[in-house]
């Protein structure tokens, strides 16, 4: 469990606190180190690049305040203090197998899966937050045998007031919660990882370590028709200053053409249109707004009014005087 | 002569032959009186990827989509049809309509990784160790590492953000082109936002491993960056709103990493655009300041935060001046300088501060005896502070204030702190932020509510609209990328959008430079009325929005005295401010 602040065990007093906070400020700014890492321990497994391990537990571990160092957690205790780890923490070594590539950023991923139960807090709840939950676990790296990542990180210190080391970055694999998951980009071949029982007991766990070089290749990338892998050419950049040519038209040597017969365009679609468009017919598909309109016709001439005006009605006038005369005489013999 | 008399007549009419009748296409004007929307940066666009793609013959309103008609093609979108074409939404900033991509067989398929022949794999990544207050459920606590993979059925306790993200997936998909793909998002809730990098880039790689997306929209607030640089490397998208980042951010992960808010080197370019054409060189005396300062001869001062949680402010202040000092240099033996170190809080009454820092710093400014008198006129690039305005104020100095707008300045939650006899008719900002109205008049508002009518507006006026600009970004370069989407295709059909200024108060101009990520390209000025109430709040103090709000891009404000551009009505600006902190309660 995840501490509002991370303790530091005071093993021996007050005196001997304010020494070991100062030595442990030491070994976090990378200075001279504090313990190292116990030489003789057996490592639990060796990462290489691109490697994942599981570590299981089935031991149910009973929750502690305190963090203790590995050695405590393998059943070798400092202190009286420290007799209890065994029942509350497990130390796995790992060793790593770094790769020297100037580009790699040796990175080891951690995640730890387990059960935690989350415990009902009115007054929490009614604020809107999660009351601790029990049975969790905390996961701690340690680079020394008393110093573990993240222990003088600004604000984790306490009692210490002050900047800290912001150089020791936490893993943040110690908090609420669930699953753990934090990492580390590892400067040293060999750590320590404690895993440890916070509050409750806890039933047991699966402890994830995956050992990355963080390099990776471009995904492969499908793209279009025409293969292209470079970004555009900026479209925006400011046109070349247009100059206008010179005027020289008053130079231009005068041609006599010859003149060319011309055969009519008989095709009217088209016109107005370029050599790849054409008219879209469903444009012309709209509702006809009709209306009806007289054709117009050439008006008479003054040969054709006179001949329409008088001639033609004096001939039928005389024609039908003739033609009613001789059917009278008819008559009257 | 009677036969003549009757013949005559009809001898003059018009021959009555063949009557016919012949066609006419008469204009039908429109039947409505709709104004015209604003241009934006899409009007003009092409979409050059997609030599495939049908962008004819869209009707809006009634095509559905295959969420609502599983019998339809996915890839079938409703789009609004506009006087410049049918557009994918409501949105001046939405690209044109590609109401429908039939050959889905012809997409490509997995064309990247996290996208295969019908899906889109994303992720929203929100912090945890946060409780998101005043929700349409009360105070909802964050989770810590979990997934919410959201084609799953809705869980009943699912956090704010996750449900909210339901809603954008939806429209966006209902809306915008993704070529009969569908967006699968999960919402993972990491680490706490104050945990450190190394925890950061293990939540990167966790994501990776289980969903390996294609891309990632970002709301983290914190070692931000760690995330990000552990996704890019992996490949992976990223989008966010990425405040207070130089252009060099973007350009370490060319094509991978898109941000809404403009660099830092726009935003300084723009604040001294302004300084230089509508203060200093338009005027050698005050114009805007109170008291024993009205119409003096102008005198510089610089106040900024020297706060190292705050880099981005120190480096803002840099770029300012380095602006200034090239457009209009300062003629002064010295520019005096004021600072603080405790950041960007609306109040900052941490009894560990020194509380006397804005009484001592505005004593030595408001000092007639230095030389050349008291600093008249104040440059502020950025960062959030109310103490110098108080003491000021108590001091009866009345400078003219030039903040620069950081989201959290140009707010008028935060302005509202600001002593209202110092800020009032005395401070102006330059600003990228557009002009807000009411939330529920809001595009973001009203896109949400098309997708989830039921949507609790509460919850889409603090929290989805906040995420909007991320979304669409996101999502308009999925389209425009066309069907082979990848971060190639995406970055060629951003750096295809046209150019061109936004006349749209509401809209930013939106496009992307040569080795450009970033999309806002242009700023507005406004002046703090302290007696306005501004929409969306209760409160007196509001930011007034000079010539009705009007945008420029970025290097083109007009050469004019600032305070001839102004007018007691210009409207007052409904934008709040991203986040407001408060390190302690005010003092009464």
């Amino acid at each position: 469990m995840r501490r509002a602040a991370a303790r530091i065990a005071c093993i021996t007093g007050c005196v001997a606190l304010v020494a070991t906070v100062g030595l442990v400020l030491v070994a976090g700014s990378g200075g001279v180190a504090a313990e190292p890492l116990a030489p003789s321990v057996k490592p639990t497994a060796t990462l290489s690049v691109g490697q994942s391990i599981v570590l299981k537990n089935t031991t149910p571990l009973v929750g502690d305040q305190e963090i203790y160092p590995p050695s405590a957690c393998r059943g070798k205790a400092a202190s009286l203090d420290e007799s209890v780890a065994p029942l509350t923490c497990k130390a796995y070594r790992i060793v790593l197998n770094l790769d020297p590539d100037p580009r790699a950023d040796n990175t080891v991923f951690i995640e730890a899966d387990f059960n935690q139960t989350q415990l009902p807090s009115l007054p929490l709840v009614a604020l809107g937050l999660n009351p601790p939950p029990v049975n969790g676990l905390d996961v701690y790296v340690w680079d020394q045998e008393d110093h573990w990542l993240g222990e003088n990180a600004p604000g984790t210190l306490d009692p210490v007031t002050g900047p800290g080391d912001p150089n020791d970055e936490p893993t943040g694999a110690a908090s609420f919660n669930e699953p753990e998951r934090g990492g580390f980009t590892a400067k040293q071949r060999i750590y320590d990882i404690t895993v440890q029982a916070d509050a409750g007991v806890n039933q047991g766990y699966d402890l994830h370590l995956t050992f990355s070089n963080e390099i990776f290749t471009a995904p492969h990338e499908v793209l279009d028709q025409f293969g292209n892998t470079a970004a555009p050419s900026d479209t925006s950049s400011p046109e070349p200053t247009f100059t206008p040519p010179a005027d020289t038209s008053s130079e231009a040597p005068t041609i006599a053409l010859p003149e060319a017969s011309v055969t009519p365009d008989q095709d009217i679609a088209g016109i107005g249109l370029g050599t790849t468009q054409e008219f879209n017919p469903n444009g012309f598909a709209l509702p006809p707004r009709t209306r009806d309109v007289a054709a117009t016709a050439k008006p008479p001439s003054g040969v054709a009014l006179v001949l329409g005006l008088v001639a033609v009605p004096l001939a039928t006038a005389a024609v039908g005087v003739f033609a009613l005369r001789r059917r009278r005489q008819a008559l009257l013999t | 002569m009677l036969i003549a008399l009757i013949v005559l007549p009809s001898a003059l009419n018009l021959p009555q032959t063949n009557p016919s009748t012949t066609l006419e296409y008469a204009p039908v004007p429109p039947q409505d009186d709709t104004t015209p929307p604003p241009i934006g940066n899409f009007d003009q666009f092409g979409l050059g990827q997609s030599s495939s793609i049908n962008t004819g013959g869209a009707e809006g309103g009634d095509q559905g989509t295959q969420q609502s008609d599983p019998g339809k093609n996915r890839s079938t979108k409703r789009c609004v049809q506009t006087p410049k074409g049918p557009k994918q939404t409501e949105d001046p900033l939405a690209p044109p309509c590609v109401p429908d991509y039939p050959n889905c067989n012809q997409n490509g398929g997995a064309t990247y990784q996290g996208v295969t022949g019908n899906e889109i794999r994303i992720i929203l990544y929100e912090d945890s160790g946060i409780v998101d207050t005043g929700t349409s459920r009360g105070d909802e606590s964050r989770p810590a590492n979990k997934y919410y993979d959201l084609d799953q059925p809705e869980a009943q306790d699912e956090h704010i953000y996750a449900r909210l993200t339901r809603g954008w997936a939806k429209y966006f998909e209902d809306r915008y082109q993704l070529y009969c793909r569908h967006a699968h998002f999960w919402v993972y809730y990491g680490s706490r936002s104050d945990d450190g990098p190394e925890t950061k880039r293990a939540d990167a790689a966790d994501n990776y491993q289980k969903i390996q997306p294609f891309a990632v929209i970002s709301d983290s607030l914190a070692s931000n960056d760690a995330y990000l640089e552990a996704m890019t490397k992996r490949g992976v998208l990223n989008f966010g709103a990425f405040l207070g980042r130089q252009r060099s951010f973007y350009q370490q992960y060319p094509k991978l990493v898109w941000g809404y808010s403009p660099t830092l080197e726009d935003q300084a370019q723009e604040y001294a655009d302004f300084f230089c054409k509508q203060i200093k060189n338009a005027s050698d005396t005050t114009t805007f300041a109170g008291g024993d300062l009205v119409g003096k001869k102008r005198k510089y001062g610089l106040i900024y935060s020297t706060d190292k949680l705050h880099p981005e402010l120190q480096k803002l202040k840099d770029l300012v001046m380095t602006n200034i000092k090239q457009q209009c240099p300062i003629d002064q033996a010295n520019i005096p300088n004021a600072t603080w170190d405790t950041c960007c809080y609306a109040d900052n009454n941490d009894p560990q501060t020194d509380q006397t820092y804005g009484r001592t710093q505005m004593a030595k400014f408001s000092d007639p005896r230095q030389a050349g008198g008291p600093v008249t006129t104040i440059i502020w690039p950025g960062g959030m502070e109310s103490k110098f305005s108080d003491a000021a104020a108590q001091m009866n100095y009345f400078p003219e204030w030039v903040q620069l707008g950081d989201a959290e300045t140009d707010g008028f939650v935060s302005t509202q702190y600001q002593n209202a006899r110092a800020f009032g008719g005395h401070a102006v900002v330059v600003t990228y932020q557009t002009k807000k109205v009411k939330f529920e008049e809001e595009p973001c508002f009203l896109a949400y509510k098309d997708a989830d009518p039921s949507a609790p507006d509460q919850d889409i006026r603090s929290r989805a609209c906040d995420l909007y600009e991320r979304f669409r970004q996101l999502f308009t370069g999925i389209q425009v990328a066309g069907p082979k989407l990848g971060p190639t295709s995406i970055d060629k059909g951003y750096h295809a959008i046209p150019k061109i200024a936004s006349d749209d108060p509401g809209t930013p101009a939106c496009f992307y430079n040569t080795d450009d990520y970033s999309c806002v390209k242009d700023g507005v000025a406004m002046w703090w009325d302290a007696n306005a109430t501004a929409p969306n709040s209760q409160n007196a103090g509001c930011w007034r929005m000079v010539q009705n709000a009007k945008r420029y891009l970025y290097g083109t404000f007009p050469q004019q005295e600032f305070t001839t551009t102004k007018s007691p009505n210009d409207p007052c600006n409904g934008y709040g401010g991203h986040a407001l902190t408060f390190l302690s309660a005010r003092n009464p």
